[in-house]
């Protein structure tokens, strides 16, 4: 019953092979722990302090090296992570959880709630931040504060616009629609002359960008009366955008796909979508994913719904410290620094694409000049104009994650044909009530 | 467990049947017709994939998606292992560890549990071996999140040994074992081994583990295979991208086009590259595995 | 012939390290995920700002809600329609290639093996991230050509088709590996059985179908609870589509209702419930499936 291999030579090589792999591992891994991959912050020696600040704003890795040669003495390590709604929440959730979270973090206003429900990020108020409140544009402080508690420090803000193919619109003979009605007719025009082109898509799994149009509208998802939160995430602003968005759906008018996907950024380059409306820093994602339509966009207000103008905000960010920082006063100070020090406003617009919250930052050149991608055209009029028309009273509930990825399900459905946006709105508030009933928040339907 | 019947003739004789005289039939060419067929199907996404290797971002979605282009080839390799600091070499290296240092450490472990369950009696030794097959049940994916919660209480997520210790345990690998070490071990070797004084762990080295060879081979590229392949667990114990094995880095670039467009052709390339070390030790490895495998499908 | 027991302690040797790291790091997970489980979070004021929540003991509040929701049990029917259609259709493709792999009539078998077997070289991530490049309508070469040859726009990610895209990746995945496995069962065949009978007449389809199948059965058996097993955990490859299409949702899969439910909706206890729910659904049907088997094999 011998076997006919050299199994002395095998099984000797295959311990020696063993035991070197086996002293490889034990050697990296005990590297690794003790560098701590993004843990929390080195004891600090002689002084010297180490913060680590997740963000996924493109070019920040400039305001951090500014920040790091004019304070030798706290050292700001940079991960660049990918967004939060692709996961790095989630990272950030499961870290807190672990105890390990870093220091900093990029968390939108959005998902700040959340955040604050379990716990996750400190209070910056013992710090000194409320000197700087008046920096900032109102409805962004308004945000990161609850009660006497400051949050965060916000960075930036996205007021909406349109986004269209100025060249297309002429070549098919399309008026720029300052209404929805407009909007809607331009479709419809459109659709029928050319079958394969599409004003533009409708991203079921963008809850957020839907919720920027929902606030144009004059929705009001949540409120707080005491104690009690207030839902109304079917509230009739909502509702008719809904319907507004399933009319176009269902004559085919819109073309159904997810945004921030390949075929996604190849329909914006090829013609295939006519406009899109987004926030201020959608600039920087045509420049980045459609190189090849140079010159070939504008920008233009946002359709309105009534006579009366009023303007969404999708997405901005703001900088928070975690709650297992080591050291939250240089922290805070960090996060203070880069969101009103010229220069790093300066590298967050031109390198970052953002729209600073610090209102003297959006004074500032590089946000009041001509786009050359834009064929040349200021860009940041428009959203300087528009932001102001943003609706401050909207706010953000303490489970937006859930409520994100509730409607997000159910508009997927939605776009299948099995139901109506409306419809969807609707459930997704019951949804959302009974999870937060069944959290244990007292919580009614507003 | 009831044998099926086909016990202790299945062992491997290399070339036991012979494949018998090709004669050139009407059934045969129909057959390898359809063989032809269904290796196209197997192979085009492969093809693809090397196709599209060589392509840079512009003209990868420009071009003919099964045939060549302009080549980038170069310009892609050279992309690839400088993105973000060399990163992708982390993620080769970080597999290669946990895939191959963990299915080596999971062989032994396991042919060592294997061979004491087979060659010694011992009280419990059913209810042990039921306990452990019971593992093999058991989705791996559903263990995932407890192991987090579990791991983050001591502080040993983010880790390398957050992925690697879950990986050297192998239940599958110790019920091959057993079945390999109870048909192929004779009792008696064992008795002349402890005759001549040998202790019970020589013995193992020298008289047991020789002979379970092919079977090793088996768990080895079996473990190897299942780690490589197992994306949940360092999905989710994971957040350090340095930490990264390779199929979870490319997941992450798959999610990043936005940020970063040249990135979709480091994800293709990047792919094919790492796939080649599990076909080079397929191929080179291919003799053991089919005798092993011959082994475990016996009996159930 | 036994082994005359000697130390007790031999064995327990080789058992301890595997062992140890089997009740860490499967015995103990469960454990504590069904601790997790019975656990809630509780709030208290506006749950906003450091101690508004605190967690208490819950009973089985979690399991109810499981069962009640109505997105688990979607994905549950979901995952049963998947592994009730896909499983057989890639067994019997799976069974039919390795058959005439065995068969005289075929030539070029090592070329097909190779060709089978090189899907089950690529990770499960990679080959969705491949097939995603492939099903994509303005990119894919492959609905390029389905265009091309008059079959119109094939949509492989309608609400519909999506599910069957998914299985159409597993499939092309593992039915080479669940070849080879059957594969090696038919090799294990002793000629002499095939001669009796061809010296008789029996033509190659009558010899496949009465003699080979039955005597491969075990390999059958082996293939298919692991498929199962793999397809109610199905994870990775709806993972991957999500960012290609909107008709994935987030609890397309109980796999990845649990990790949607740990990591973006902040629920680790609602998380755990559904994993406990899963691995013992999972072992219920494989353990369920084996015992058929077994009692069918036994009574026939």
């Amino acid at each position: 019953m011998k076997s006919s291999l050299p199994g002395s030579r095998f099984r000797g090589r295959l311990l020696m092979v063993m035991g070197a792999v086996m002293a490889g591992a034990l050697a990296l891994a005990a590297c690794s722990s003790s560098s701590g991959g993004s843990g929390a912050s080195a004891p600090p020696s002689g002084g010297k302090v180490t913060l680590t600040f997740w963000s996924w704003v493109p070019g920040i890795s400039q305001s951090v090296s500014l920040w790091n040669k004019s304070h030798p003495d706290i050292h700001v390590n940079l991960n660049e992570v990918t967004s939060g709604n692709a996961g790095t929440y989630a990272k950030m959730f499961s870290a807190l959880q672990a105890g390990n979270a870093p220091d900093l973090g990029q968390i939108e206003y959005a998902t700040l709630p959340n955040f604050e429900h379990v716990g996750g990020v400190l209070n910056l108020a013992p710090y000194g931040v409320n000197s700087i409140k008046s920096d900032f544009v109102p409805w962004t402080w308004a945000q990161v504060t609850q009660g006497s508690a400051v949050y965060a420090i916000p960075q930036d803000t996205g007021p909406m616009g349109l986004f269209y193919r100025a060249d297309l619109f002429k070549q098919y003979g399309l008026a720029v629609p300052t209404t929805w009605a407009q909007y809607l007719s331009d479709a419809q025009k459109l659709h029928a002359a050319h079958p394969n082109v599409y004003i533009t898509a409708f991203p079921a799994n963008d809850a957020q960008w839907f919720a920027g149009l929902a606030w144009q509208a004059g929705a009001k998802w949540f409120s707080t009366s005491g104690d009690t939160w207030v839902t109304g995430i079917d509230d009739s602003p909502s509702q008719q955008v809904a319907n507004f968005w399933q009319q176009l759906i269902s004559d085919h008018l819109v073309k159904v796909e997810p945004d921030f996907a390949s075929e996604w950024y190849k329909d914006l380059s090829d013609g295939t979508l006519l406009t899109w409306p987004t926030a201020v820093w959608g600039e920087n994602t045509l420049i980045t994913n459609a190189a090849s339509t140079k010159g070939d966009w504008r920008v233009a207000a946002m359709p309105n719904w009534g006579s009366t103008p009023a303007n969404g905000n999708w997405g901005g960010s703001t900088t928070v410290v975690f709650k297992d920082s080591k050291h939250p006063a240089q922290a805070a100070q960090f996060a203070e620094w880069l969101n009103t020090n010229p220069q790093s406003i300066t590298g967050l617009i031109t390198k970052g694409g953002l729209y600073p919250a610090d209102l003297a930052g959006q004074k500032q050149p590089a946000a009041n000049s001509p786009v050359p991608f834009y064929g040349g055209q200021n860009i940041w009029q428009v959203f300087q104009a528009n932001g102001k028309l943003v609706n401050t009273s909207f706010q953000w509930g303490p489970i937006m994650n859930t409520t994100f990825t509730q409607m997000a399900d159910g508009f997927g459905k939605a776009t299948g044909g099995s139901e109506t946006l409306a419809q969807v709105l609707a459930s997704t508030q019951s949804q959302t009530v009974s999870t937060m009933k069944s959290q244990g928040f007292s919580v009614k339907s507003g | 467990m009831a044998a099926a019947g086909v016990a202790v003739r299945t062992w491997p004789f290399p070339g036991a049947r012979a494949s018998g005289s090709a004669g050139v039939t009407k059934g045969g060419i129909l057959a390898t017709a359809f063989m032809f067929v269904c290796a196209v199907y197997f192979l085009l996404p492969a093809w693809w994939l090397v196709v599209s290797s060589t392509k840079g971002p512009s003209t990868l979605y420009a071009s003919e998606g099964f045939w060549f282009s302009q080549l980038h080839l170069m310009s892609n390799l050279t992309g690839l292992f400088t993105y973000d600091d060399g990163i992708y070499w982390h993620w080769l290296i970080n597999t290669l560890l946990y895939a191959g240092a963990g299915a080596l450490c999971a062989t032994l472990l396991a042919s060592a549990a294997g061979y004491a369950l087979a060659k010694y009696e011992f009280r419990g030794r059913q209810l042990v071996f039921s306990v452990i097959l019971g593992g093999v049940l058991v989705p791996g994916t559903a263990l995932a999140l407890p192991l987090y919660l579990l791991m983050s209480k001591v502080s040993l997520t983010n880790t390398y040994w957050s992925v690697f210790l879950p990986s050297i345990v192998s239940p599958f690998g110790v019920y091959l074992a057993r079945v390999y070490a109870a048909a192929a071990i004779p009792d008696e070797l064992i008795e002349a081994g402890r005759i001549d004084g040998a202790s019970e762990g020589k013995i193992f080295r020298v008289v047991a583990l020789r002979i379970m060879s092919p079977a090793l081979v088996t768990m080895f590229l079996f473990q190897f295979v299942a780690i490589w392949n197992n994306f949940f667990l360092p999905l989710v114990m994971l957040s350090n991208t340095r930490l990264y094995p390779v199929t979870l880095g490319l997941y992450t670039w798959n999610n990043q086009y936005g940020q970063a467009p040249q990135l979709v052709s480091y994800v293709i390339i990047g792919s094919l590259i790492s796939v080649i070390p599990l076909v080079v030790a397929f191929l080179s490895l291919q003799r053991f595995w089919r005798s092993g495998l011959t082994a475990g499908s016996v009996r159930l | 012939m036994r082994p005359r027991r000697r130390a007790g302690w031999a064995p327990v040797m080789f058992l301890a390290p595997f062992g140890l790291l089997f009740a860490l790091f499967f015995v103990l997970p469960i454990g504590y995920a069904v601790y997790e489980s019975l656990l809630k979070v509780h709030v208290s004021g506006l749950g906003l700002g450091p101690g508004s929540t605190r967690t208490v003991f819950a009973g089985l509040a979690n399991y109810g809600q499981v069962f009640s929701d109505s997105s688990f049990l979607q994905g549950v029917s979901r995952v049963l329609l998947f592994a009730v259609v896909q499983i057989p259709v890639m067994l019997v493709f799976a069974t039919v290639l390795a058959l005439l792999l065995d068969s005289v009539a075929t030539r070029f078998k090592r070329f097909f093996r190779l060709a089978f077997f090189l899907p089950y070289g690529i990770p499960g991530v990679i080959a969705a991230i491949l097939w995603s490049f492939l099903y994509l309508p303005g990119l894919s070469p492959a609905v390029a050509a389905l265009h091309g040859s008059g079959f119109g726009t094939v949509n492989f990610l309608g609400t519909n088709s999506v599910l069957w895209s998914i299985a159409n990746i597993v499939t092309w995945e593992y039915t080479g590996y669940n070849m080879l496995i059957i594969y090696a069962g038919l090799q294990a065949i002793p000629a002499d059985l095939y001669e009796a009978a061809r010296l008789d007449g029996a033509s190659e389809w009558k010899v496949a179908t009465r003699i080979k199948l039955p005597l491969v059965t075990s390999s059958l058996v082996l293939t298919a609870v692991f498929s199962i097993i793999g397809t109610l955990q199905l994870f990775s490859e709806p993972q991957v589509l999500r960012a290609i299409t909107d008709n994935i949702s987030s609890s397309y899969t109980p796999n990845l209702l649990a990790y949607t439910q740990a990591f973006t909706s902040n629920n680790p206890n609602y998380a755990a419930a559904i994993a406990v729910v899963l691995a013992i659904g999972t072992f219920i049907l494989s353990f369920g499936f084996l015992r058929l088997v077994q009692r069918r094999g036994t009574a026939a």
